[in-house]
C-alpha cells in the first residue's frame, strides 16, 4: 500500500474513533480515545519518517522549516510514545530486537 | 494507563518549553517580589505610625528595582551598552554602595543566571572585605550557602561546587571566614560565572545536529528516548539497553526509519495495531477490535 494511502487510512480511522468516542461516552470511550491517540501518532510517525526520507534525497533548498534531522527526530519520538503506550511484556521482546544484527548485551 | 496524548510537542520544542517555564518561574518570582513591596507601600502610605527605620528600608528595596528598570529602559533608548550591562551597573551600585543588605541581595540573586549573579555577589562580597565588616555582620542572618546557590538553576549542591573550587576544607562555607577566604571565594564566583565545561555544573545543551541529520543518530535515540520515558521503569531500561548496543546506523534519517519500522512478534490485544505495524502487516488490519 502506497504511504500516502497508509497514512490517509489511520487518520480517516483516527478521526472516526475520536467521533465514536465524544458521540458514545459509554464504558469503552477510554479505549476509543486510546485508539485515536495511537492511530494518530502511528499516522505521524510514518509520515514524518517518510518525508525525512523524502528530503534527505533531496537538497536544501527544497527543506524549508523542516529539514531531515527534525523530522527523524519527530518520527523518532512518536514511535517512542508508541511503545510508551505498550505494556511491558509487549513492548520489550521488541526492544530487544533493536537494532537488528546486534550483539544483545 | 493511557498517556495523555496532549502531552507530547512537536520536536524542537522541548527546550523552549524548558526555556519558557524557567523565564516564567523567574518571572513569577519577581513579580511576587514586587506584588509584594507595592502592598507593603501602600499600607506604609496608610500606616501614620510607621518608624522611620522601617520606612527608609522599604524604600531603599523598592529603588533597586526602580533603579534597574531605568537603567534598562535608559539603555533601550541609548542601544548601548547592554541592557544586562546597565542591570548588572545598576544593581552593582545599588547593592554594594551604601548599606550592604543581603536579604535585599538574595532575591536579585535568585532572578539572575550564574553568569550575572556570581560576579554581583562577588563584588557584595569585595564590598564587605573593603570596608573591614566581619562578613557575619554584612550578611545578616543570610547564609553564604544561600546566597551561592540562589541564582536560576543552581541550589545547595552546585553551591558546593563553587566552595570546593574556592579551597574550602569542606563543601560548606565557614562560618566566619577570613578576609583572605572571602576574597577567595570572590575569585572562585568570578572564574565560574564564564562558560564551564558539562563535569562542573553538569547539564550543558549538547550540539546542534546537523539539518542533513549525517552522524545525528544519537539525537534520534535520544528523542526516541526521551519519549518513552524514565529508565527506571522497565521499557526505559529495554530502550536505554537498546541505544547503547552496536549496530545503529550513524544517520539520523535511517535511524528513523529503523526505528519505526522495527521488528515485532509478539501480539497483544491491546498493541494489537502496534504489532501489526512493527511487523509490517498493517496493510491487513486497518481497523483493530
Amino acid at each position: 500500500m502506497p504511504e500516502a494511502e497508509l497514512i490517509r487510512l489511520l487518520r480517516a480511522d483516527a478521526n472516526e474513533a475520536s467521533h465514536e468516542a465524544r458521540a458514545l461516552p459509554d464504558d469503552k470511550a477510554d479505549d476509543r480515545y486510546f485508539r485515536w491517540h495511537i492511530l494518530k501518532t502511528l499516522a505521524d510517525a510514518i509520515q514524518a519518517e517518510g518525508k525525512a526520507r523524502r528530503f534527505s534525497e533531496r537538497g536544501a533548498e527544497a527543506w524549508g522549516s523542516q529539514t531531515p534531522v527534525s523530522l527523524a527526530r519527530m518520527a523518532s519520538r512518536r514511535v517512542g510514545v508508541l511503545i510508551a503506550s505498550m505494556p511491558d511484556e509487549d513492548a520489550i521482546p521488541l526492544l530487544e530486537n533493536l537494532p537488528p544484527n546486534s550483539k544483545r548485551s | 494507563m493511557h498517556p495523555d496524548p496532549t502531552s507530547r510537542r512537536a520536536p524542537g520544542h522541548e527546550n523552549l518549553a524548558d526555556e519558557l517555564r524557567a523565564a516564567a518561574e523567574s518571572f513569577d518570582e519577581l513579580y511576587t517580589e514586587l506584588t509584594l513591596l507595592q502592598r507593603h507601600l501602600v499600607a506604609a502610605r496608610r500606616d501614620d505610625g510607621l518608624p522611620e527605620a522601617e520606612a527608609r528600608r522599604l524604600i531603599s528595596r523598592v529603588k533597586v528595582f526602580t533603579t534597574a528598570a531605568e537603567a534598562v529602559d535608559q539603555a533601550g533608548v541609548a542601544g548601548e551598552p547592554s541592557q544586562a550591562q546597565v542591570t548588572f551597573k545598576a544593581l552593582k551600585a545599588r547593592l554594594t554602595q551604601g548599606d550592604l543588605d543581603a536579604e535585599m541581595l538574595l532575591p536579585v540573586l535568585r532572578g539572575l543566571p550564574r553568569r550575572s549573579a556570581f560576579p554581583l555577589l562577588a563584588e557584595f562580597l569585595q564590598a564587605a572585605v573593603e570596608r573591614g565588616l566581619a562578613l557575619e555582620e554584612s550578611l545578616g542572618g543570610v547564609t553564604l550557602e544561600r546566597l551561592v546557590g540562589a541564582p536560576m538553576g543552581l541550589g545547595p549542591r552546585r553551591a558546593a561546587i563553587v566552595f570546593r573550587r574556592a579551597g574550602f576544607a569542606s563543601d560548606l562555607s565557614p562560618e566566619d571566614p577570613s578576609p583572605a577566604q572571602v576574597q577567595s571565594l570572590s575569585a572562585a564566583l568570578r572564574d565560574l560565572a564564564g562558560p564551564q565545561p558539562a563535569e562542573v555544573f553538569g547539564h550543558t545543551r549538547a550540539p546542534k545536529a546537523p539539518d542533513d541529520g549525517i552522524g545525528a543518530a544519537d539525537a534520534v535515540l535520544q528523542a526516541w528516548r526521551s519519549a518513552v520515558g524514565r529508565v527506571t521503569e522497565p521499557k526505559g531500561t529495554a530502550v536505554l539497553a537498546a541505544t547503547r548496543r552496536e549496530g545503529w546506523p550513524t544517520d539520523a534519517v535511517p535511524t528513523a526509519t529503523l526505528l519505526r519500522r522495527g521488528r515485532g512478534t509478539r501480539l497483544h490485544p491491546r498493541s494489537f495495531l502496534m504489532w501489526a505495524i512493527f511487523s509490517g502487516r498493517i496493510g491487513r488490519c486497518q481497523r483493530p477490535n
